[in-house]
Parts: C-alpha cells; sequence; structure tokens
C-alpha cells in the first residue's frame, strides 16, 4: 500500500471513528434523558387567595407582603415536606423555616404520619399539589396589629411513584404567628387521607 | 302661643332632640356593625399571667388555670375571691378536672398567715391566689381568670346564657333563685343567683360551690359551640380580646387557651368539690385527709383516677 492510499484509509477509519463516538454520545445522552424523566418531579399550583380580617381594634387590612410571606411559607412546607419525599422516596428535611420550636418538634414526631408524606417508594412520573381551597382568616389585635393568621385549606397531592398511583388529600388549617419579617405555622388542626396501592387509608388527624 | 311658651318648648326641646339624635345615630351605628355600641368599652374578664413567665402550653402536659369570682359590686370593696375554682386540662388524655375550694377553706397564704382561701384575692390579686391555690395543691398556676358580679352577668349574656340542670327546688330570696328542678336555659342574671344560693341546700356553700363548677362547665359547653373552624374561633377570640382586661399576656396566649379550651370535650371533665371540715373556728374548714389524696391524683396529669 502507498503512502497516499494509507493516508485515505486512516482519515476514514478516523472519520469513522469519530462518528461512532459521537452516535454514542448521542444515544447515551437520550437514554439517560429518558432515565431522568423516570425519576419523578413535583409541582404546587399556586393557591387561589380569599381573605377575612378579625379586629378587636379598628378595621384593618392583610397587606400584600403578609399575604404572600403566608403563602410562601406554606406552599415551602408543603413542598419540602410533602411532594420532596414523594418525588425522592426520603424523608422530610429540614423544616425549621416554616415551624416554630414547639410546633416542629409535633410535626417531626408524634405527629409526622398526618403533616409530612414520609415513607413513599420515589415518584416515577409528575407528582402534583393544588389547593382548592386556601382561606387566610387574620386577627388583629386591639390596637389593629395583625398578630395571628389561620389559613382553612384543601390540598390534594396525586401522582405516580414506583408503587403505583397515589393520592393524599389534607383538610384542616395552620395558624401562623410572625416571626422577624416572616410568619411560621405555630399551630394546626389537620386531617390526611391517603389512597393508592398498599397504602393504609384510614383517616389519621393531628392538633395542636 | 306666647313668647313664654315658646322659650319653655325651645329649652325642654332642643336638649331632647339633641339626646334622640345621639342615641339614634348610636343605634344606626350599632346596626350597621360598627364598633361604637354601649359594650364596646364594657370589660367582662380580666386575664392574669401569672409569675409563670416562660410558661408556654405543651400539648403532653397538663395545664392549671384558676378561675376567681370577686365578690366586688358597688358598697362592696375588697374583691375577696368567693368562687374559687381551679381547672386542670390534660391535651393530651383530651379530659380534665375542675376543683371546686369553698370560700371559708382556711389555708396558708404567702406573706399573710394563715386565713381563709378567698382572701388571698382581697390580699394580692390574681398572682396571691394563684399562688395560694398552686402550694395548697401542689402545681404551678400560669394563668388566672377573674371577674366581679357585674361582668360575670355580662359575661353569661354575651355568650347567650347557660343550661344548667338544676336538681332540685331553689327559692331565696338572698341570692334572688327562683327555680324549679329541671333543664333550664339560664341569663345572666340567674346564672349568678344559682351561683350564689346557699340557703337551698342542706350542704350550704358545699353545694353552692359544687353549683359554681356547674356553671363554669355550662359556660365551657357554651363557649366551644361554634363550628370549630378558625374564621369561628378568631371571631370568637377578637370579640373576648374586646372585653377582657389582659395582664401579661398577648394574643398568642389567648389562643393557646382557646386552643386548649378547644380540644376538650366538656363531658370529660369532672366537677370536684374539695372535702373539707370544720376545725372549731367559727365558719373556717379545712381540707380533710381526702382532700389531700385528690390533690396528690390531680397534680400529676389534672385527672382524678382514683374517684
Amino acid at each position: 500500500m502507498n503512502n497516499t492510499a494509507e493516508a485515505l484509509l486512516v482519515a476514514y477509519f478516523g472519520i469513522v471513528f469519530r462518528r461512532t463516538v459521537f452516535l454514542a454520545i448521542v444515544v447515551l445522552a437520550i437514554a439517560g434523558c429518558r432515565g431522568a424523566s423516570k425519576s419523578g418531579s413535583a409541582s404546587l399550583k399556586d393557591p387561589q387567595v380569599t381573605v377575612a380580617v378579625q379586629s378587636a381594634g379598628a378595621e384593618t387590612t392583610v397587606s400584600q407582603e403578609t399575604q404572600a410571606s403566608v403563602v410562601s411559607t406554606i406552599s415551602d412546607y408543603v413542598q419540602n415536606g410533602m411532594l420532596d419525599p414523594i418525588r425522592t422516596g426520603n424523608d422530610a428535611e429540614d423544616l425549621t423555616n416554616y415551624f416554630t420550636p414547639d410546633a416542629l418538634t409535633r410535626v417531626m414526631g408524634d405527629d409526622a404520619e398526618v403533616m409530612l408524606d414520609n415513607g413513599f417508594a420515589s415518584a416515577s412520573g409528575k407528582i402534583t399539589g393544588e389547593f382548592s381551597q386556601f382561606s387566610l382568616n387574620a386577627l388583629a389585635d386591639t390596637q389593629a396589629t395583625i398578630s395571628l393568621i389561620g389559613v382553612e385549606l384543601t390540598l390534594k397531592i396525586s401522582g405516580p411513584t414506583s408503587d403505583g398511583d397515589i393520592t393524599i388529600t389534607r383538610e384542616g388549617n395552620l395558624v401562623l404567628s410572625p416571626d422577624g419579617d416572616n410568619w411560621k405555622i405555630r399551630g394546626y388542626s389537620m386531617s390526611v387521607q391517603r389512597s393508592g396501592k398498599g397504602v393504609d387509608e384510614a383517616v389519621k388527624k393531628a392538633e395542636r | 302661643m306666647t313668647r313664654k311658651i315658646k322659650r319653655l318648648l325651645l329649652w325642654v326641646g332642643t336638649p331632647l332632640a339633641t339626646f334622640l339624635l345621639i342615641l339614634s345615630v348610636l343605634f344606626a351605628a350599632w346596626l350597621n356593625g360598627t364598633r361604637i355600641p354601649l359594650a364596646s368599652g364594657a370589660t367582662y374578664l380580666k386575664v392574669t399571667k401569672t409569675g409563670e413567665a416562660s410558661f408556654n402550653g405543651e400539648p403532653t402536659q397538663p395545664t392549671f388555670i384558676l378561675i376567681v369570682g370577686n365578690d366586688y359590686r358597688p358598697g362592696v370593696e375588697g374583691r375577696r375571691g368567693d368562687a374559687i375554682h381551679l381547672i386542670g386540662i390534660n391535651p393530651e388524655l383530651k379530659q380534665g378536672t375542675i376543683l371546686n375550694f369553698p370560700r371559708d377553706t382556711e389555708v396558708a397564704i404567702p406573706g399573710n398567715g394563715t386565713n381563709k382561701i378567698n382572701a388571698a384575692n382581697a390580699f394580692g390579686g390574681a398572682r396571691l391566689s394563684a399562688e395560694t391555690v398552686g402550694n395548697l395543691v401542689g402545681v404551678s398556676v400560669p394563668y388566672v381568670i377573674e371577674a366581679d358580679f357585674g361582668q360575670f352577668v355580662s359575661l353569661i349574656n354575651a355568650i347567650g346564657g347557660v343550661e344548667i340542670n338544676v336538681t332540685r327546688p331553689m327559692r331565696d330570696s338572698n341570692s334572688g333563685t327562683s327555680f324549679d328542678p329541671g333543664l333550664l336555659k339560664l341569663d345572666g342574671n340567674q346564672a349568678l343567683a344559682f351561683s350564689r344560693d346557699r340557703y337551698s341546700f342542706p350542704s350550704g356553700d358545699i353545694a353552692r360551690t359544687q353549683n359554681q363548677g356547674e356553671v363554669i362547665l355550662a359556660g365551657f359547653k357554651a363557649f366551644r359551640a361554634g363550628d370549630g373552624s378558625i374564621a369561628n374561633k378568631f371571631t370568637t377570640l377578637s370579640t373576648l380580646m374586646r372585653h377582657t382586661s389582659l395582664d401579661g399576656l398577648g394574643v398568642n396566649d389567648l389562643f393557646s387557651l382557646e386552643s386548649l379550651a378547644s380540644q376538650i370535650d366538656p363531658g370529660n371533665v369532672r366537677n370536684v368539690t374539695v372535702p373539707v371540715q370544720n376545725v372549731g373556728r367559727g365558719s373556717n374548714l379545712s381540707p380533710t385527709a381526702e382532700a389531700q389524696a385528690i390533690f396528690a391524683d390531680f397534680r400529676d396529669d389534672a385527672v382524678l383516677q382514683s374517684r
């Protein structure tokens, strides 16, 4: 084989090798993407908020900032205490930003079965959370300062896990008090019912 | 019409018209829900947070609340605690007990020697009452709820009256009772009369003290009559705040107390009068050995397992 033919052969196999490697990367990337979609995701729809105020003093209103802070605290709690545990199959982690210390002790302890969604197999598709009720009630003291906010809510979470489809419905209320610039959950009265393959479907309640 | 008559009509008519105008504005405002009404300044209760400043009701721990009905009314000074009731609530067991103390019970009053238990309130108000009763029973009392005669009547009227099962005929001109046996709906004045009548019963003050506990339980039932929703609770709390004098506590404490009360079915609250005996010094009484056993049973979890 002369030098020219040898050079053409090397170039040909070089091109074939590079294309093979490129194709392999593409195939692996596509496979990877498909695999990722099977590990699931979780999202929470923004609630439609209704607002009412009871004041022991002059009439007052709940500011947009306060409403946003309350919605943020509750949404983040739902995301971290319910949706993420289902998505990952791991127990809820740090919830200190959403509960007062006393309430957190109960939520992470005796009331965890009601307040958190630990113990599910990880999600195999999209888990969605949606509030069908989010009624914000504020209590103002004699100085017309908003001191407590209670939220009556109904929340439905549903989607597929690797053990099958699940549906979780919560009804009850959360009571929040101011903590610096934020609002934290200090009390609750909540019931939960879960359904799905192998799931305990009894209604469970917790109150604090 | 003579000038004299015209002047007289003007003299009488102007203030009357002004008065009627003010009255009609107040009435219109009241109808409209504006908070000008006459009751807006009325205080039904005084709630005191005692020296247990760091107290924070725990869902696993019993909470003790002292209720004092003082005898203040126009012409009677001193505010002796003539109705003294220690309520223990166990949120974990969802049970409670009301311990009723006959007012002539002789006890040690810190800093004031030995005296009738009702004197503690006159000597040092709610905090000394809490300390005195707390020492006697062996518990810490973080909250005291106090009302006088007039406040009691207003409070009962405000919650729409109380249902009381009257067990025997009660007719006493001193207190104003005139009740036949049966389940009766009592307004504020009737409930006060029921709570004060000691002459319709052979056991006198002991039966009266027990009846006061019945009124507290009936008030508790009326208080819980709402649907349990947050909107309903906040309405109750805002009304309470308008008519309650708070000493050392705020909205969060009130909410804790309300939550505590709402968790307990009044049917799971025992109404027990502390057994006492005459000690041979006038009307003075002292707790019996059985009373000491009740205190020991009560102090650990606010529930009387032995009775």
